[in-house]
């Protein structure tokens, strides 16, 4: 794994930058995108504009509001977002097939044997660069490195609109300066108890004794954290076609208001399991792991996970079950702000005949209903006690995890 | 600025430049609208059918248009003033 070279590209503000792109109106303005324009819209991302005013992604459109009072938030199309970021990848598979989709607005490309044939690393990326630009009007930051750490962690240096090269040899040069945090996989937490060990920075970290880190936190992640302190990291650039097999599919929802009111916050579920029993068939998936997440208006929560047994995939026989599951919560007085649901412990393209009719009747009914939305569009045909609950499917924003399914094509 | 959505049907002028959809113009209530941009264009999967979406520009708002190849049909899904 010596010697290759890897680029990491990351657009801009990337949904902001789209929705400016779109609207040469709102260019160099601070605005927002997010799934709706009502208090509890939360900031999915923001404008650098907004950022230099202090508006952050989470936050409250209302927070956002008043740090920012000409903020202007914009209702998110995920649709816009999610082509843009596909043709990106056709354009990044002209130079290399190696693309790893890190996330829609990010993705590795593993060019060490290809990029002399394109003029050297340089003139690669700043091709890339530009045909990004020509194309949608939008900027990104490349980072060049001997690895994917290397490489991401040289675009965080520059932004927007960078373009930087880190080697091995500058890691004792530029770690010593760079907070922890900025390391892929080291989140808040993480960041926390390092401190707690006197690690801040990535200097510090590479300095720090090895059997150390091991001895809090274990072997496997204890090494990593050694490895990623000294700026090595051996992953390889893992294109969509070597990708493994999905753990675990789901959906959230940040409801437009607070609610306590139990038949809307049912029909949500619903909706959210239809969609996640949907997504399960598509790719043939069942699972028996069903998890459960609910958090209240006051930002608690309640989250459990529960072994079914059966391996399914029909999403009213995951609604029945996440009530039960639900049934233990204690959520007397309060009110619901976000909902999710997902199914872990998948199998693959099995499809065991049921001896019960019921059950083999009612897989042709969802076969029917998939063929049906398939060819006319999401919900065509839906469970009447969904036709009056949207979730808004314009608007929704999608994880990374969720996205990099949808693009592996 | 402030989003109104429209969601109508209307008629529209278009070049086809190198497997290219550029709308040049479009005509709605009756009166026409010259586009001098299209900013930005995307698709997007309605059932079986690939929707193409363009963002596009005259001289005082932005519109979003789409156009729907399997019905052969235009229309005016929201303007930003």
């Amino acid at each position: 794994m010596s010697n290759r070279t890897i680029l990491h590209v990351d657009m801009n503000a990337f949904f902001a930058a789209v929705e400016q792109a779109a609207n040469p109106v709102l260019k160099g303005k601070p605005i927002a995108v997010g799934g709706g324009i009502g208090k509890a819209t939360v900031v999915a991302a923001c404008s650098y504009e907004a950022k230099a005013l202090g508006v952050k992604n989470g936050m409250s459109a209302w927070e956002a509001k008043k740090l920012c009072p000409t903020l202007q938030v914009v209702i998110g199309d995920m649709s816009k977002y999610i082509y843009i970021s596909k043709e990106m990848v056709e354009i990044f598979n002209d130079y290399t097939d190696l693309v790893e989709v890190f996330s829609i607005d990010e993705a590795f490309l593993d060019v060490t044997l290809t990029h002399e044939r394109f003029g050297g690393r340089i003139k690669l990326a700043v091709d890339i660069k530009k045909r990004i630009f020509d194309r949608f009007k939008l900027t990104c930051t490349v980072g060049i490195g001997p690895n994917k750490l290397l490489a991401k962690l040289a675009g965080e240096l520059r932004k927007p609109d960078g373009l930087i090269v880190l080697e091995h040899e500058d890691v004792p040069k530029v770690f010593g300066s760079i907070p922890v945090r900025e390391l892929c996989g080291v989140g808040a937490k993480l960041e926390e108890y390092l401190g707690e060990m006197g690690v801040k920075t990535c200097g510090d970290l590479g300095r720090y004794p090895a059997w150390k880190l091991v001895k809090r936190f274990g072997p496997a992640l204890g090494e990593h954290l050694h490895n990623m302190g000294q700026g090595k990291d051996n992953s390889p650039v893992m294109p969509c076609y070597r990708e493994p097999d999905a753990k675990s599919m789901g959906h959230g929802y940040t409801l437009p208001r607070n609610t306590k009111n139990w038949d809307e916050i049912k029909s949500y579920l619903l909706q959210l399991c239809e969609q996640t029993g949907r997504r399960l068939r598509r790719h043939g998936y069942r699972g028996k792991v069903l998890s459960v997440y609910i958090r209240f208006g006051d930002f608690g929560g309640f989250s459990r996970q529960k072994d079914i047994v059966d391996f399914i995939d029909d999403g009213y026989e995951i609604y029945e079950r996440a009530l039960k599951i639900l049934d233990e919560m204690d959520w007397t007085g309060k009110s619901v702000r976000f909902i999710g649901v997902s199914l872990s412990s998948l199998i693959k393209d099995i499809d065991q005949v049921s001896l019960i009719e019921k059950e083999e009747t009612n897989k042709k009914v969802l076969k029917a209903m998939d063929e049906i939305n398939d060819k006319f569009g999401e919900a065509t045909v839906t469970r009447a006690s969904l036709l009056k609950t949207e979730l808004h499917e314009k608007v929704g924003m999608v994880s990374p995890r969720v996205y990099k399914k949808q693009v592996s094509f | 600025m402030s989003t109104s959505n429209i969601d109508k049907p209307i008629q529209v002028g278009a070049a086809f430049k190198g497997g290219i959809i550029v709308p040049k113009w479009f005509i709605w209530e009756g009166r026409r609208y010259d586009i001098k941009q299209v900013n930005l264009a995307w698709q997007k999967a309605e059932g079986a059918v690939l929707i193409h979406y363009f963002s596009v520009s005259d001289d005082l708002n932005s519109y979003e248009i789409s156009f729907d190849p399997k019905g052969m049909t235009w229309r005016l899904n929201k303007t930003d003033a």
